[in-house]
């Protein structure tokens, strides 16, 4: 019955918005057709396109696996993007300290994720401590976060020459170093495999991964069975603060090398839908952060190309990713019908 | 009574409601006469609250019909029941705690209009309702600044503010002090006066003898009695309540050495301190219990729900603390910080909750994962802090086979399985394992009599098997068939603990509607 009553308004929600990304499309002067060809080719049939994607695809997986664990616990968290600026800053800020070899590189990364961490808890005592909603107060730890750097790069950490808003780079011996020759794609991959490595087995086979689906699924249950949902919500934001700290060293280290305004522009959000197209799976995550950054490096030759007006891209992008998230909804509950029949069968001779 | 010849107010004949295979109300004849004042009176489940629904509207009746003024109606919905002049006070407070008295009042005044609230007019009204009831009436004092009783007020001038001809009370004494409830019955009196009817549902035997002219007495969703009250004493309502005297003395009288059979009580798990509970609206639940639970014993909790006990397990669950008193409870104590769910269940206490869909299992999961909730410390099905699911699927598989689960296997989402076999889930999974003090909580509430069998054979071996469990029962068979000793909650106060032994079902009867002791 949801099957059927979820499917319908879903697929309205993709004709709907289909027609109006073509009408906006026609509106602008642009072929609608040769538009879809132009992302498509971008993002599928060229080096860059393909190579750019896996780029974007490193701090996409690792934050999108941070909103996995936070929304399996019904944690929602929309501060990514202040607590990745958090965790930039404090690795950024102890990198002088840090010795120039691969312990100083796991350091950096390490801060990052502590630094994310910090961000991520204040939500996270905010929630299990005074019971303030976690999704306002991430919210606005992202305008502090954002305010914060704007400061540290104009004040204390600017660079020596004082001229742009930005911080000196980092020690060359803390990058990340490239793993393709004639790429930039940097060690951040294997950062990323291994926190899905990681990530998975702690939520498919391990205890806090156990508790944290519980919660999600039914806190008066977990109270009864000693789960405290308050703490859980706090190590919830806690631990998905530090993957998006950790995305932002990695970012940092891997391809700026210093602290600078809007270095990653709304990944927070961005993992978001990562993350609820992978239906929280965090297998499937990197499958569905190479996807978006398909698309992002699709529209961003668009965008290059001036074929459409700029703001149209960002029309496209979030219709495109509202496409995704209703056919998502539309194919689970499409086989609703299906996976209902047993269980009525089974309460009729219970 | 009403006056022969006379048609009464508001008839039901022959009024029959099921729910799946329960019959809640059983061919139920009842007649309500203007100005009368009817007591209903029933145990849990006795059907008192099926027909309270059945008159307000919100659902019909399956056979037979409700009369009003002699005509057959068929209300379409609450709104029709309010049309013809019936108001219902329910047991639970329909206010919102930050809306003022007025507002709330408001709230159910639909007919004020789309537009704006006449606050005046409607604050005049319900000034003339409240002062017609003698109340003093504050139309912009906050509903959370009120106690219960006062908040009961602004529920009954609520109710009245429509043309009511009959007025029914839920459980309306349940919550309130002595000096509140003498101060209710005078409203109602009052209200009797005006040739208003009222339907006083209660368990409270002193309820019946202070305000009703008139008891109807229910038993498994049946009339059993309907008498008026001047010819009824405390043992005929005690003995309609709970069954016939016969039918009692033969059911004892059938085992009655292997019915109590002496156990050999070991050492104090759980020791119960003066302890007084409150609900978060500040009334007691319970005040001053001292209780000792036993290593291999098994300590009834009885009483009509709503009475403490619900409170009182979830304070040796760890999920609340007392507000007075103390609790010792195999090596923790309630006012240390440790006295929590999981420290408890660490030390050995399983819990078997009241409300299993709600708190006892995850519906998306599996059988397996639900195995997991009260079992995540167990040691063997994780390793190197990773689960062992082939593992866990087995250890659940040989429980669904002990317990005979209705189930295709541990891989099973729990929501597929039917409320019975979940309930054994639960069951199961509370008593594996090694715990010492059991929390088992109406642990045959809903079950087909072979899993009832099966059940009270599980907790008599578990507690022959040295484990303390305290049973919260409202059902005096089982009690009387499976308990050592009983407790019994009644509007604050406790009777017991006594061995189940030396009590009879009437003495265990009136201690749940409130009474002393009865000479038999």
């Amino acid at each position: 019955m949801t099957g059927t009553a979820l499917r319908m308004p879903a697929l309205l929600v993709i004709g709907f918005l289909v027609a109006m990304v073509i009408a906006a499309i026609l509106l602008a002067g642009a072929d609608p057709a040769s538009v879809a060809y132009g992302i498509i080719e971008r993002a599928l049939f060229t080096r860059a396109g393909l190579l750019e994607a896996l780029l974007r695809a490193i701090p996409l997986t690792i934050m999108g696996l941070g909103i996995a664990i936070a929304f399996k616990a019904r944690i929602f968290n929309i501060g990514m993007d202040g607590q990745l600026i958090a965790g930039s800053v404090l690795a950024v800020v102890a990198a002088p300290l840090l010795p120039g070899n691969i312990a100083g590189i796991v350091f950096f990364l390490a801060l990052g994720f502590l630094g994310g961490a910090v961000w991520g808890g204040i939500a996270g005592v905010i929630k299990a401590r005074f019971g303030g909603n976690e999704i306002i107060a991430t919210i606005m730890l992202n305008y502090v976060a954002v305010q914060l750097l704007s400061w540290l790069v104009r004040g204390p950490l600017q660079e020596k020459m004082k001229i742009i808003p930005r911080s000196d780079a980092i020690d060359q011996a803390l990058r990340l170093p490239v793993l393709f020759d004639g790429t930039r794609i940097h060690a951040g991959l294997i950062v990323a495999i291994l926190a899905v490595a990681i990530v998975a087995l702690v939520m498919l086979r391990g205890r806090f991964g156990y508790r944290l689906a519980v919660v999600g699924a039914n806190d008066h249950a977990a109270r009864y069975a000693g789960i405290s949902p308050a703490w859980m919500a706090a190590a919830v934001l806690i631990l998905s603060g530090a993957l998006a700290g950790l995305a932002g060293a990695v970012e940092v280290a891997g391809l700026y090398g210093r602290l600078q305004e809007g270095f990653a522009p709304g990944f927070g959000i961005a993992a978001i839908a990562v993350a609820l197209v992978a239906r929280l799976n965090p297998l499937l995550v990197p499958v569905s952060a190479f996807g978006f950054s398909l698309l992002y490096s699709g529209l961003g030759a668009l965008a290059r190309n001036g074929v459409v007006p700029f703001p149209l891209i960002n029309i496209l992008e979030g219709a495109i990713i509202l496409v995704f998230l209703a056919a998502t909804v539309a194919l689970r509950h499409g086989g609703g019908q299906t996976r209902e029949a047993p269980e009525s069968g089974a309460r009729a001779d219970g | 009574m009403t006056e022969t010849g006379s048609v009464p107010l508001v008839a039901l004949r022959g009024v029959t409601k099921r729910f799946g295979d329960v019959v809640a109300n059983r061919a139920v004849d009842l007649e309500i006469g203007r100005g009368e004042v009817i007591a209903l009176v029933g145990e849990n489940g006795a059907g008192k609250s099926t027909i309270v629904n059945m008159l307000s509207g919100v659902f019909p009746p399956d056979e037979g019909t409700i009369e009003i003024d002699g005509a057959a109606t068929g209300f379409t919905g609450p709104a029709a029941s309010v049309e013809a002049g019936i108001g219902v006070v329910h047991q639970h407070y329909m206010l919102v705690p930050t809306l003022t008295a007025l507002d709330n009042i408001a709230l159910q005044a639909s007919e004020l209009g789309l537009w704006k609230i006449d606050r005046r007019a409607l604050g005049d009204r319900a000034g003339a309702v409240a002062e017609a009831l003698g109340f003093r009436f504050d139309r912009d004092q906050r509903i959370d600044s009120l106690d219960v009783a006062h908040q009961q007020r602004i529920e009954i001038i609520k109710a009245l503010i429509h043309e009511v001809r009959l007025l029914v009370l839920d459980e309306p004494t349940a919550v309130l002090g002595a000096d509140d409830k003498a101060r209710l019955f005078d409203t109602i009196s009052g209200l009797k006066r005006q040739g208003v009817s009222v339907v006083l549902i209660t368990h409270k035997l002193e309820d019946i003898f202070a305000v009703a002219d008139r008891a109807v007495i229910l038993r498994n969703g049946a009339v059993a009695a309907d008498l008026p009250v001047k010819d009824l004493s405390p043992e005929t309502i005690v003995t309609h309540m709970v069954g016939s005297d016969a039918e009692a003395r033969s059911e004892l009288e059938i085992q009655p050495e292997t019915v109590h059979p002496e156990h050999p009580v070991g050492e104090a798990v759980c020791r119960v301190r003066d302890v007084t509970l409150r609900r978060p609206n500040g009334s007691v639940a319970v005040s001053g219990l001292s209780l000792d639970l036993h290593a291999g014993e098994i300590v009834a909790v009885a009483g009509v729900d709503g009475n403490g006990q619900s409170e009182f397990v979830h304070c040796l669950a760890g999920l609340q603390r007392p507000d007075e008193g103390e609790i010792d409870c195999l090596g923790l104590n309630s006012r240390a910080r440790t006295w929590s769910p999981a420290r408890l269940r660490r030390a050995g206490v399983s819990h078997i909750p009241e409300d299993r869909r709600h708190s006892g299992i995850v519906a998306e999961m599996t059988l397996a994962k639900n195995y997991l909730l009260s079992h995540l410390d167990r040691p063997d099905v994780f390793r190197l802090g990773l689960l062992r699911n082939h593992h866990l699927g087995q250890v659940v598989d040989g429980l669904l086979n002990a317990f005979k689960v209705r189930a295709p296997g541990s891989g099973a989402l729990m929501k597929t399985l039917s409320g019975g076999n979940q309930q054994k889930i639960v069951l199961a999974r509370e008593l594996d394992g090694d715990p010492k003090l059991i929390l088992a909580t109406h642990p045959s509430r809903g079950l087909d009599l072979n899993t009832i069998a099966f059940v009270h054979k599980t907790l008599e071996q578990t507690r022959d098997a040295g484990k303390a469990i305290l049973l919260l029962s409202s059902d005096i068979d089982e009690i009387l068939k499976i308990a050592d000793r009983i407790i019994v909650f009644a509007g604050g106060r406790t009777f017991g603990p006594a061995p189940c032994r030396d009590l009879t079902r009437q003495t265990i009867g009136a201690w749940i509607a409130g009474h002393e002791d009865i000479e038999a």
